[in-house]
């Protein structure tokens, strides 16, 4: 592959060769013609003097050369004829050229034996002389002309190629140079390369590689700062994990120590809470794949879901229970990521929600969407909280039963965007304590006539009950 | 020794208050900012672990404003936040020591048992009163070199006694330093086991300071 400067001084080259050239046919033709007028006009000149040497009676007395030689095709030499008006040839400065007697008066072109003689003619009253010149001598001196002037042509385009090499060169050196500049990036270093010193034409393809760089930063900086999060968030269970087992250490009756036992037991079904959860949000995460597209039955899940949990809620005296009415709810989703936003509701709902208050899955129609809401009659959320609460990590500041991990939210939000739903914090159900509960409310698009139905998966629950 | 452990996570709370009990300490466990403010307040305790990341009030917010108000008692940090800058934000705030989680238990009763030395201005680590050795840590107490059995809350008033050396502790001092919140104990409790340490150590050694209080007395 000829990279493009050698493709450029290549083309140069030969556009340069060739004005070269044409420049020398220019020449040749021009010189041609100036040369045809100044000798032409010595010819008529010739003529005339001659004619009026005749004129005057005084024939012209030149040397006549001897007979028999050829004429004389390579000097500018002139011959010249004189006739009488009755065609009789009196005189001829070359014997041995055969000009024919011309009638008319002026120049023209003889094709004799010898090659092309250029030829003017006059007349007096009495005689016709004619002076001419051989051609080939003319073209020959143009030749030399336009060759000569060739010369300096070419000398040019060794000169000129080193020039425009240099030049480009010069030129691509910023170039050069990005390409350096990018080759030097790495995941720890992403800034933007220079653009302004480069070329016009390069600089849209490194203006791109910019925006990419940035978006790459962007998403290492979303990762890193997902992990530092995650790490940290994960030693307050497992201090707690520690701390327990130290308790274990140093329990020594069989009470005290099934006890730290079961704290124990309890903090590591919290920790490894978090981990599953930390997993899944990484699966959700931006650069995640596009969900599966299939026919979710949602009323079917919703049953699914309380059935899942219900043991809990009994343990917590929660009553928790699904309102689905006549709604027949389909959405187009991946039914594994929707059963985890599902649990993940749940779960927050029965955190917040005191002993004998209640829990209620609804389903509703929207339109072109189908709805499907949780609603607990715990303390409820406060408006300015109802953004912050999505953030990851973020627990509610009023001390609810049982820690969270603080990711419910997140990994509820991740599914509903991913799904291209839309998710709304309302006020849920009141209780007796005049709490106005809080009601999660995700709408999602209806699956489409034809879509395939989603297979039945098993979901490893992980210890739902213990919570 | 009376402790405050301000804790927002019921588990690591529940596990840290029932290690630090068994270590010896009598702990009131607060778990949010503004209980941790009150309690501070009210000046009974050696020692505070105090967590950062709080509810209702930032533990550092409460640390600073404590130091503001001329606190002086010993405090302990204890918190996931573990970078240099946050380390020295806490010293900086007033913390006497910083611990990362996640903290090991018997790491947690040294340091704190060393903080309450040093606050108490001595420095080696057992208390002792002529011939009379208290090791706080350890749990052990020595006249003239022979080992005496006391009673968790015996051993609590003899330390109390013992930590200030010369100090007089009023009935009222004893309790505050002895029970926690959910204590009741009888009106004539701290005189009952004074007693009992009197039968086991001595009657010169508890000494009465009348209308004051109790003080160790040097011993022979």
């Amino acid at each position: 592959m000829i990279s493009l400067r050698g493709r450029l001084l290549l083309w140069s080259l030969g556009a340069l060769g060739v004005g070269a050239v044409l420049i020398a046919l220019a020449t040749f033709a021009i010189s041609l013609q100036q040369m045809n007028e100044v000798l032409d006009g010595e010819l008529r000149q010739s003529a005339l003097t001659l004619l009026s040497h005749y004129q005057a009676g005084r024939p012209a007395d030149p040397a006549a050369p001897p007979g028999g030689t050829d004429p004389d095709l390579d000097s500018l030499a002139l011959a010249t004829q004189v006739w009488t008006l009755d065609g009789r040839r009196i005189f001829a400065s070359q014997p041995s050229l055969e000009l024919p007697m011309a009638r008319i008066q002026g120049f023209e072109t003889v094709v004799t034996r010898h090659g092309p003689w250029r030829v003017y003619t006059d007349r007096s009253a009495h005689y016709l002389i004619q002076a001419a010149q051989a051609m080939a001598v003319r073209q020959r001196v143009a030749a030399a002309v336009a060759l000569r002037s060739l010369v300096p042509s070419l000398a040019a385009v060794p000169l000129l190629a080193l020039l425009l090499a240099g030049a480009l060169q010069r030129r691509l050196r910023p170039l050069r140079r990005a390409a350096d500049a990018v080759r030097q990036r790495s995941a720890t270093s992403l800034e933007p390369v220079e653009v302004a010193a480069l070329p016009g034409e390069v600089r849209p393809l490194l203006e791109s590689i910019n925006a990419l760089l940035a978006q790459l930063d962007r998403a290492l900086s979303a990762q890193r700062r997902f992990t530092a999060d995650a790490a940290h968030e994960l030693r307050t269970p497992l201090a707690a994990l520690r701390l327990q087992l130290q308790i274990v250490g140093s329990s020594h009756d069989a009470a005290s120590r099934a006890d730290a036992l079961d704290d124990a037991a309890r903090g590591l079904a919290r920790a490894t809470r978090l981990v599953e959860q930390l997993l899944q949000l990484s699966r959700l995460g931006p650069d995640a794949p596009p969900p599966r597209r299939e026919r979710v039955d949602l009323a079917a899940l919703a049953r699914s879901v309380v059935a899942d949990f219900s043991r809990r809620a009994d343990a917590l005296g929660i009553d928790l229970g699904v309102e689905a009415g006549p709604v027949a709810a389909s959405a187009s989703g991946d039914a594994e990521q929707l059963r985890v936003m599902l649990n993940n509701l749940v779960d927050n709902a029965l955190r917040h929600t005191p002993r004998r208050g209640r829990v209620d899955l609804r389903l509703r129609d929207a339109g072109r969407r189908v709805a499907i809401e949780v609603a607990d009659s715990g303390a409820g959320l406060p408006d300015d909280e109802r953004e912050r609460v999505f953030r990851r990590f973020y627990r509610a500041d009023d001390g609810s039963c049982g820690p969270g991990t603080g990711l419910g939210l997140s990994i509820v939000r991740a599914v509903v965007s991913s799904h291209g739903g839309r998710i709304e914090l309302a006020d849920g159900l009141s209780n007796a304590e005049g709490g106005r509960g809080l009601a999660v409310r995700i709408t999602l698009m209806r699956a489409e006539p034809g879509a395939e139905a989603a297979r039945r998966t098993e979901y490893h629950r992980c210890d739902l009950e213990r919570g | 020794m009376r402790l405050l452990l301000v804790e927002d996570d019921p588990m690591i709370g529940k596990a840290a208050a029932l290690g630090l009990q068994r270590a010896g300490f009598t702990v009131d466990w607060a778990r949010d900012g503004r209980a941790a403010e009150l309690s501070i307040a009210n000046g009974v305790y050696q020692a505070v672990v105090l967590d950062l990341a709080l509810p209702r009030k930032d533990g550092l917010d409460v640390l600073r404003e404590a130091r503001d108000r001329g606190e002086v008692v010993p405090v302990i940090v204890v918190t996931a936040r573990d970078s240099v800058a946050e380390r020295v934000a806490g010293l900086n705030a007033g913390a006497d020591d910083y611990l990362v989680k996640p903290f090991d238990l018997d790491e947690l009763v040294a340091r704190l048992h060393a903080l309450i030395r040093r606050h108490a201005g001595r420095a080696t680590p057992r208390y002792e009163c002529g011939a009379l050795v208290l090791d706080p840590v350890a749990r052990r107490v020595q006249l003239r070199g022979a080992a005496v059995a006391l009673s968790g809350r015996e051993f609590a008033i003899l330390a109390a006694l013992m930590r200030v050396p010369g100090a007089v502790l009023s009935v009222e001092a004893l309790e505050d330093a002895v029970y926690g919140w959910h204590d009741e104990p009888d009106s004539n409790a701290i005189q009952v086991h004074v007693h009992h340490l009197r039968r086991k150590l001595g009657a010169d050694i508890v000494r009465n300071v009348r209308g004051c209080g109790y003080r160790i007395a040097e011993v022979q």
